[in-house]
């Protein structure tokens, strides 16, 4: 890949808004990351991700914004995962699979129902770079940045609660309060993924930055740090790698983002990291 | 002598099972208050009802009305609960000790709070390193760090030394004594090993799901509830060091 298929890719229009989606999306799911990955709630992002499965078969079958049909309904399914988590009867890896499951196979249904958009929703499964419009674009700055915003003034209350919960909660900070925080935050950002990378691969950006940069052995705000450089880095890559080779888009920057992951991991090794 | 906290007729349930029984004491300004017992006593769930972490089953927890929550300080029998692999230096742990009332305080306040408290512990060339780099003594001196950072006027211990060898067990007591004697500090330390929290203490609440004593720590090897309870020997060994240490 020389500068020359940089330069003429850059030339696309659909080129420019999936560069800038894919930055945003970037940042907001690496940022969100390694509160998610160190919480143990890494398989929220990907029970959600299924639960916009659902939701986009449902817009398509009514013929609405699949982005603004899924986040509020992704959201509340965000809600029920933690309160059947918080249930002493059911386990949160088990409180993901029923509602995972389920919109999957609610997705499914809907598919069948109305044959003629299944084109459609196989682009929101792995994600299609082509079909992102100048709306997706301006919903995906303003909603990215009010992600951000969001972690940065609750950051302090997010790290302590992710470090100690107990002492969190003598400190005064609100452990149901901020992990609902927290649910409306992957739901936004894994809906605004799914353009880019389909409802299939979303987790994966916010799990492999994180994992990457937790190998490298730094303090907390380095390594948020790292996993956003990196997750740019990858997205940045896979684009351009799949114009230039004619792949698909959401899968190279997953692939990416693993070598990223597989590099990191064998330099711990290699240096004697534990 | 001012009372900051008043226990009273407390009692805690886990479904059918009491693990607090009707307790009732006071926690006075400048007290060293040892709060000791067998496993499974409710000294941890006393403890956690005082913090707040348990909710009350019958009777109440009254603070002074020039005591606020947040002057409490915690500091947990878990060690850096989440192993050396957590990615946070030093300086980030002691962060987490500020309470939500102090989120507005300005950074360089803040700071200098931090530098205050290290300075006093001894750790303040650690700050930038991580903290599962750290021995085990230097990891709890964090952690004490991270309770006194907001300058609390009660600092609540939960077997702090469980995880320590016998030689920085020792220095630890002598910390703990030295915040409550020239930083006046209120100590409240939980834990199982009566012979030696019994030198530090100036009070202590001996529980077995109720109080089976409370009182000076002066007047403890004489009372009768504990010689049955710990055994006459071990009673005439805890006056004798007593009268050792005076």
């Amino acid at each position: 890949m020389n500068i020359d298929i940089i330069i003429s890719a850059l030339q696309y229009t659909f080129m420019q808004r999936a560069l800038l989606v894919g930055i945003m999306i970037a940042i907001s799911s690496s940022f969100l990351g390694i509160f998610l990955v160190l919480r143990r709630y890494s398989m929220i992002g990907d029970g959600l991700a299924h639960v916009s499965f659902a939701t986009v078969a449902f817009a398509l079958l009514f013929q609405q914004s699949p982005l603004i049909i899924s986040i509020p309904i992704v959201i509340l399914a965000s809600f029920l995962i933690l309160k059947l988590s918080e249930e002493n009867r059911i386990g949160g890896d088990a409180a993901i699979g029923l509602v995972a499951s389920f919109s999957v196979a609610l997705g499914v249904f809907i598919s069948s129902l109305a044959k003629g958009f299944n084109v459609d929703l196989f682009s929101y499964l792995f994600g299609s770079i082509l079909v992102i419009g100048q709306s997706d674009v301006i919903f995906s700055i303003i909603l990215s940045i009010t992600v951000i915003g969001v972690i940065l003034f609750y950051y302090q209350d997010l790290f302590a609660l992710t470090y100690d919960e107990e002492y969190a909660v003598v400190m005064g900070k609100k452990p149901k309060k901020l992990s609902r925080i927290l649910a409306v935050l992957t739901s936004i950002t894994i809906v605004l993924g799914i353009r880019v990378v389909g409802t299939m691969l979303i987790s994966s950006l916010i799990i492999f930055p994180t994992v990457t940069a937790l190998q490298l052995n730094r303090g907390f705000k380095q390594t948020i740090a790292l996993a956003i450089i990196i997750s740019i880095s990858a997205v940045v890559l896979g684009i351009f790698t799949s114009f230039a080779f004619n792949l698909p888009t959401g899968s190279t920057i997953v692939l990416v983002n693993s070598a990223f992951f597989a590099i990191s991991f064998l330099i711990r090794v290699i240096k004697g990291g534990n | 002598m001012s009372s900051l906290v008043s226990i009273e007729n407390v009692t805690v349930r886990y479904g059918r099972f009491t693990a607090c029984d009707s307790i009732s004491f006071e926690i006075n300004a400048n007290d060293y208050l040892a709060i000791v017992g067998p496993n499974g006593s409710g000294k941890t769930t006393m403890m956690k009802t005082l913090l707040g972490l348990i909710p009350i089953s019958e009777g109440e927890i009254r603070f002074s009305s020039d005591f606020r929550f947040d002057q409490i300080g915690y500091l947990s029998q878990k060690v850096n609960t989440q192993g050396k692999h957590f990615p946070a230096t030093v300086h980030e742990i002691i962060t987490t000790g500020f309470p939500s009332s102090m989120k507005n305080l300005p950074i360089k306040d803040k700071e200098r709070m931090i530098r205050s408290v290290t300075s006093l512990l001894g750790i303040k060339d650690l700050l930038p390193i991580r903290i599962g780099y750290l021995s085990g003594g230097q990891q709890q001196r964090v952690m004490l760090a991270r309770a006194l950072v907001h300058k609390p006027k009660l600092l609540i211990l939960d077997e702090p030394t469980s995880a320590l060898d016998p030689q920085i067990r020792d220095e630890f007591y002598q910390l703990v004594q030295h915040l409550h004697q020239h930083e006046h500090v209120t100590i409240v330390l939980i834990s199982h090993d009566l012979q030696s929290v019994s030198l530090y203490a100036t009070k202590i609440l001996y529980l077995d799901q109720s109080v089976v004593f409370f009182g000076d720590s002066d007047a403890l090897c004489e009372s009768e509830a504990i010689a049955q309870r710990i055994g006459i020997q071990a009673a005439a060994s805890l006056c004798r060091r007593k009268e050792h240490e005076h």
